[in-house]
């Protein structure tokens, strides 16, 4: 089977076959032959082409928290690859918390790196800023709404100057 | 000594100092909001009083709730942790007035340091030097325009009742200043109640140096050496050592000597600590006192084997300081690194979520000051701290080499965490020769964040997961039959005593 996973806005693909308690896995141009020893609650010890490792799982939905050598990486798996996921004029918050000011309106006309909102969580103060020159669309929401990460705050819409068209 | 406690924090903290109030014999009163039910602290003390609501205004940072639980338990004093109510001079005046001992310095001392530009002035009469500024009463936003243009860029904004990072900006350019100082004005009023800032020349690659204080009600203070703080993120601390390899011990006398001035300044009792910044030519300067127990005290602890908490509950309860300074020295080296749920490839935000697995280092000389456990929800309504790691060791580099090994033994899985980057911190060649400074982290930024790379193996371990996720009862069968050694084969029959 073929499993897709997201990790760091990149898509890996990953081939697995099992072969009478083995495996043999794949990964771009790579093979691996892998065995493993379940050691309980996501522990394992793994051996991939002679080499062993110790990595501890746990998943959350389609979430993937893997340990490994002391660092820790999170992957979301992928079930259907979605083409286009992001909307590139959606501005989504960065982090849970709380619009405490909105310095646009709809139709205002925002430079680059031009402030539009503060969202506060935990007594921080986060300023999210336009990624682009743009109109604002829509303001979603208002002065004091509790958001959680990556809800969609507002949308613009990209404005690309005459004299020098992005490509 | 007291007979009842009450610990008005949460997390870490409140393990901590309720460990010492067992240990010592007293009884424990824990206090906790809806979302904190679950908490370790909750269940580690001999009482838990519900303070409702998880917003902090109305739970941990709540006077009249907290002095009703007091009340209501009937304990004799306080302990406020850090953070909420400890630096608050309100909270103690209520306990003053309330006959409840407040475990920390007098309301007049904490008011006093509390107010940055009150402390800057009495410190200077003290003759210890303090870091150039505008320090004035008129704190209009037009009048910090004009004398921040007076003082020149860069500069730091801080909020006169601020602290702990928070209501602080550095202002690079002069067209940043304005917009800076609003801001820095909403944010001191949300966390301060109060707005009013004040302004401070910003130091060339400085380093922040603080000294450990204890003083009794007899007047007598004393100071257990320097904690180096130097590495931070978003003005806050992140690891903490001692002792600073930028000392020589004729530094670290003068340094100390100072930051005894400073608390005979103002009579000050219990622990404390004096901050300083020291310039690249070790020049110092008193930046603020924190009137409280500091989160990176263990490294005090461990290098003095003084056991700060205890000191705390002996001085409130009037007992005499018999610690003597001459006496007192540190032994070996010592690191804290401080455990964030935060993700520092996007600019430390914070991160929520549920943790599915912690697993904590186990070694020798490893400190773990925790308030996490596997299944706890990490919520946006507090600090988003979850451990402290303390290591101690010989010396320096092995300290450092301990704590790179602890820290890859940390397994938090769930919530993004710190623990990687603080292990490119110990690993960068410059904090291992002790070239730090507070923007270690902005100098490094190319090594200390590096693109986002996942081996190989990392994704062989997910794709195997994937062929165990069906759950599989996994019984653990003891096999006495096998093993003619095995005590259960000569156990007999154990029941259940009804009680």
């Amino acid at each position: 089977m073929e499993l897709h996973y997201e990790y760091g806005g990149e898509i890996y693909k990953v081939h697995l076959e099992q072969r009478s308690g083995n495996f043999k896995v794949r990964i771009g141009d790579k093979l691996y032959d892998v065995s493993m020893s379940r050691l309980g609650d996501g522990k394992m010890h793994i051996k991939a082409n002679g080499l062993p490792f110790y990595s501890k799982i746990a998943s959350s939905g389609q979430k993937r928290f893997i340990f490994l050598d002391g660092e820790t990486y999170h992957l979301k798996r992928i079930i259907k690859p979605i083409p286009h996921d992001h909307v590139e004029g959606e501005i989504l918050s960065p982090i849970g918390g709380k619009i405490i000011k909105i310095f646009v309106a709809e139709g205002d006309i925002v430079e680059e790196n031009q402030d539009l909102l503060i969202v506060e969580s935990m007594k921080m103060e986060y300023r999210v800023k336009a990624p682009f020159k743009a109109t604002v669309m829509r303001v979603k929401h208002g002065e004091g709404t509790v958001m959680n990460t990556g809800e969609v705050l507002l949308d613009l819409e990209r404005i690309y100057s005459d004299n020098q068209a992005e490509w | 000594m007291f007979e009842k406690v009450l610990v008005a924090n949460r997390s870490e903290i409140a393990i901590r100092v309720l460990t010492a109030c067992q240990e010592m014999g007293i009884k424990t009163v824990a206090v906790y909001s809806d979302v904190d039910a679950n908490s370790p602290h909750v269940r580690f003390a001999d009482e838990a009083y519900c303070l409702g609501d998880p917003a902090p205004t109305e739970s941990y940072l709540n006077i009249e709730k907290i002095i009703a639980a007091a009340k209501e338990t009937g304990v004799e004093a306080i302990h406020p942790g850090y953070g909420f109510l400890a630096e608050n001079p309100l909270f103690s005046m209520r306990c003053e007035k309330e006959e409840i001992v407040f475990i920390g310095p007098r309301s007049r001392v904490i008011r006093l340091m509390g107010d940055k530009v009150r402390a800057k002035r009495t410190v200077e009469k003290a003759g210890v030097p303090v870091i150039p500024g505008y320090h004035g009463t008129d704190t209009s936003t037009e009048t910090l325009i004009e004398e921040g243009r007076k003082l020149g860029f860069p500069l730091f904004i801080k909020a006169v009742l601020g602290g702990g990072g928070k209501g602080m900006r550095i202002v690079r350019r002069e067209d940043e200043l304005e917009s800076s100082i609003e801001s820095c004005k909403r944010e001191a009023l949300s966390a301060f109640g109060d707005s009013s800032l004040f302004l401070e020349k910003y130091l060339a690659r400085p380093r922040h140096i603080e000294f450990q204080i204890l003083g009794d009600r007899h007047k007598k203070v004393i100071h257990l050496f320097e904690r180096e703080c130097s590495i931070q993120r978003r003005h806050q601390k992140i690891i903490e050592e001692t002792p600073s390899c930028a000392l020589t011990s004729y530094l670290r006398e003068k340094m100390g000597e100072a930051a005894l001035r400073v608390a005979e300044a103002v009579g000050y009792t219990n622990a404390g600590t004096v901050e300083f910044m020291m310039d690249e030519n070790k020049n110092f300067y008193f930046l603020e006192m924190n009137t409280r127990l500091q989160v990176e005290h263990p490294i005090t602890e461990a290098v003095t084997g003084v056991d700060l908490v205890k000191w705390q509950f002996r001085l409130a309860s009037g007992e005499h300081l018999t610690l003597r300074q001459d006496n007192l020295h540190q032994i070996g080296h010592a690191i804290e690194c401080r455990i964030y749920a935060e993700d520092p490839t996007r600019e430390f935000l914070p991160s929520t979520g549920r943790l599915h697995e912690v697993e904590l280092p186990r070694g020798i000389n490893v400190r773990h000051d925790s308030g996490i456990e596997t299944g706890l929800e990490v919520t946006r309504h507090y600090d988003p701290l979850l451990s402290k790691l303390t290591v101690h060791a010989e010396n320096r580099r092995e300290s450092i080499e301990k704590m790179i090994w602890a820290l890859s033994k940390y397994v938090i899985l769930g919530v993004v965490t710190n623990v990687g980057f603080l292990k490119h911190i110990l690993s960068n060649e410059s904090f291992k020769s002790g070239e730090i400074t507070t923007h270690f982290i902005e100098e490094h930024s190319k090594e200390l964040f590096p693109k986002p790379k996942i081996p190989d193996e990392a994704l062989i371990a997910a794709v195997l997961a994937e062929t165990i996720d069906e759950p599989q009862a996994q019984v653990l069968k003891v096999s006495a039959e096998n093993d003619p050694y095995s005590p259960w084969k000569t156990a007999g029959n154990w029941r259940n005593i009804p009680r």
